[in-house]
C-alpha cells in the first residue's frame, strides 16, 4: 500500500510533465486567465513569432482597468488603451460589452 | 476574473489555474492548484501551456469549532496572517481543514484562499466536498450528464489521505476569532476590533520600525483603541469580498440605516450585480446613501478611476493595505464586508456585532 498523500501531492503528480535536475517541475496548465496587465507577455510571444498554444484554455477578462461608471464612453485614454490592447490580444470582440474571447472560447464578464 | 472563473464553472477541482495576478490563489477553494505568475511566466504559458514551478512544502491550517455571528472567512484570514506574519506560510502550500472551514460557503472559502498569499503562501486550497459540488453543478463550463457523476467521483478522491504528513501544522480555534481590522500598511498589521494599537514596547524589535512608519502613514497613535477611529469613506467589492454573500452580509447591517460617510459598492462581476439587484440589495445600499456602481477591481487597485484621496481613511473589504494601494496617500483598513458596513453606519471603525442584534 502506498503512503498517504496530501492533496498537494496528488494535484502536483497529476500535472507534472517532467522534473529538471534542480528539482523544478514543468506543470501542465488547465486554465490560463489573462487580463489587461498581460500585455507584456502577449508582446513577448509576438516578438518571437509564437502563437497562443492553447487558445481554448485561455480566457481573457477585463477587470483591473474596468471603469465602474460611464463605461460606454471611457474618457481616460490610458484606461481605454489598456482595455483595447487586451481586446486586440484576445482576438475578437464577442459582443458589445466587455466580453472577449481568445480564439474560440468566450468568457462573459463585467 | 477570480469571481468570474468559478462563476462560469471554469474553475473545477483537480485543475491547475494560472493568472498573472497574485490573488489567483482564490481558485484553490475548489481543490485546485492555483497560483499567480509573473509576466515572463505568462508568456511561457501562452506559448506552451506549461509553467515551471518548484513544489512548495505542505502546510495545514486546521480551524476547529464554529465562527461567532458577524465573524467571517475574512477574519479567519486576517487572524492567521496577523498571528503568523506575512511570511508565516512562505514557501508553503496551505491546505485549510477543520469544522469551521467545512462550514464555510464557497464564497467564504474563496475569500480565505484569496488572502492566503498575503500570508506568504504559494497556494491556498480546500478539499472539494458536497458544498463545492453544489456550487459548481449547472454552471456554464461545468461537466454535464454522465460526465458530472464521473467528475464528482474523481473529485472526491482529491482530498488529503487520512494520516498524510504535512511539513507544518497550525491549529486555530474558530470561537476565538473576532472581527478583525488592519491598522497598518501590511496585512499582518491586523488586530481584533476590540483591541488597542500596539505600543512600541509590545512589538518585536525586527518589526518595530515598520510599525512606527505604518502608524505615521495611517495617522494613528500607538495605544489608541481601534474602535471609534474616524473613517472618511467605505468600499465594498473586489475579488476578495465582492461576491453575492459578501453583499448580503453588508446589506444585512445597512438595511434601514443611513451611512454617515460616503462609499462605493462594486459587485465582483456582472452576474453578482444582476443577482444583487434581483434581491434588492442595491436599493438597500443606495437608500443608505452609498453609490452602487458596475463591477470590476474598482477601488481595490487604484487604476480604473476609483480612488481614495490623499490622507483619507477608507474602510475597505479588499486584500491589500499597502501604501498608496487605493491612491497616493490613501489610508486603507482591511476588514470584512459586514465590518465595512458597520463603519459606514457609525462613521468609525466599529464592532459589527453590536449592530447585528435582531438581524442574525
Amino acid at each position: 500500500m502506498s503512503a498517504p498523500k496530501t492533496m498537494l501531492e496528488k494535484l502536483w503528480t497529476a500535472h507534472e510533465v517532467l522534473q529538471r535536475a534542480d528539482g523544478v517541475s514543468l506543470l501542465w496548465v488547465d486554465r490560463h486567465l489573462v487580463h489587461e496587465g498581460s500585455h507584456h507577455a502577449f508582446a513577448k510571444i509576438k516578438e518571437r513569432g509564437l502563437p497562443v498554444a492553447e487558445p481554448d484554455l485561455t480566457f481573457a477578462v477585463v477587470d483591473h482597468y474596468a471603469p465602474t461608471r460611464g463605461r460606454s464612453r471611457i474618457a481616460d485614454r490610458e484606461i481605454s488603451r489598456m482595455i483595447d490592447t487586451l481586446r486586440d490580444n484576445a482576438g475578437r470582440t464577442v459582443c458589445g460589452s466587455m466580453i472577449w474571447m481568445i480564439r474560440g472560447r468566450a468568457l462573459c464578464m463585467l | 476574473m477570480h469571481v468570474v472563473g468559478p462563476e462560469e464553472g471554469l474553475t473545477l477541482p483537480g485543475l491547475l489555474v494560472n493568472c498573472g495576478d497574485s490573488h489567483t490563489s482564490t481558485h484553490g477553494a475548489f481543490g485546485t492548484l492555483a497560483f499567480g505568475i509573473g509576466a515572463t511566466e505568462v508568456a511561457h504559458v501562452l506559448a506552451t501551456q506549461t509553467v515551471w514551478q518548484r513544489k512548495p512544502k505542505s502546510m495545514r491550517i486546521t480551524v476547529e469549532g464554529s465562527l461567532g455571528p458577524g465573524v467571517s472567512a475574512k477574519d479567519i484570514a486576517l487572524g492567521w496572517i496577523a498571528k503568523l506574519g506575512t511570511d508565516g506560510a512562505q514557501g508553503h502550500a496551505v491546505e485549510y481543514a477543520g469544522a469551521a472551514i467545512r462550514g464555510l460557503s464557497m464564497e467564504g472559502r474563496m475569500t480565505l484562499c484569496n488572502l492566503s498569499i498575503e500570508g506568504g503562501a504559494r497556494f491556498g486550497m480546500i478539499a472539494p466536498d458536497e458544498t463545492t459540488f453544489a456550487y459548481i453543478k449547472g454552471r456554464r463550463f461545468a461537466p454535464k450528464g454522465a460526465a458530472w457523476e464521473t467528475a464528482c467521483a474523481d473529485w472526491r478522491g482529491l482530498s488529503s489521505d487520512e494520516g498524510a504528513a504535512f511539513d507544518r501544522e497550525v491549529l486555530l480555534d474558530a470561537s476565538e476569532i473576532a472581527p478583525t481590522v488592519t491598522w497598518g500598511t501590511s496585512p499582518e498589521q491586523a488586530l481584533p476590533i476590540t483591541a488597542s494599537l500596539p505600543e512600541a514596547s509590545d512589538i518585536p524589535p525586527a518589526k518595530a520600525e515598520a510599525a512606527r512608519a505604518a502608524l505615521e502613514y495611517m495617522g494613528l497613535k500607538a495605544g489608541q483603541t481601534l474602535e471609534g477611529t474616524v473613517v472618511d469613506q467605505v468600499f465594498i467589492g473586489s475579488c476578495t469580498n465582492g461576491r453575492i454573500e459578501d453583499l448580503r452580509a453588508a446589506a444585512q447591517v445597512l438595511k434601514g440605516r443611513k451611512a454617515k460617510i460616503p462609499g462605493l459598492v462594486s459587485p465582483g462581476s456582472a452576474q453578482v450585480k444582476a443577482q444583487a439587484e434581483a434581491e434588492g440589495l442595491d436599493r438597500i445600499f443606495t437608500a443608505a446613501g452609498l453609490d452602487w456602481v458596475a463591477s470590476g477591481c474598482s477601488m481595490c487597485v487604484g487604476m480604473n478611476g476609483d480612488l481614495v484621496a490623499e490622507g483619507k481613511r477608507c474602510a475597505s473589504s479588499t486584500n491589500r493595505n499597502f501604501k498608496g494601494r487605493q491612491g497616493r496617500g490613501a489610508r486603507t483598513h482591511l476588514m470584512s464586508p459586514a465590518m465595512v458596513a458597520a463603519a459606514a453606519v457609525t462613521g468609525t471603525l466599529t464592532d459589527v456585532r453590536n449592530l447585528l442584534e435582531g438581524r442574525v
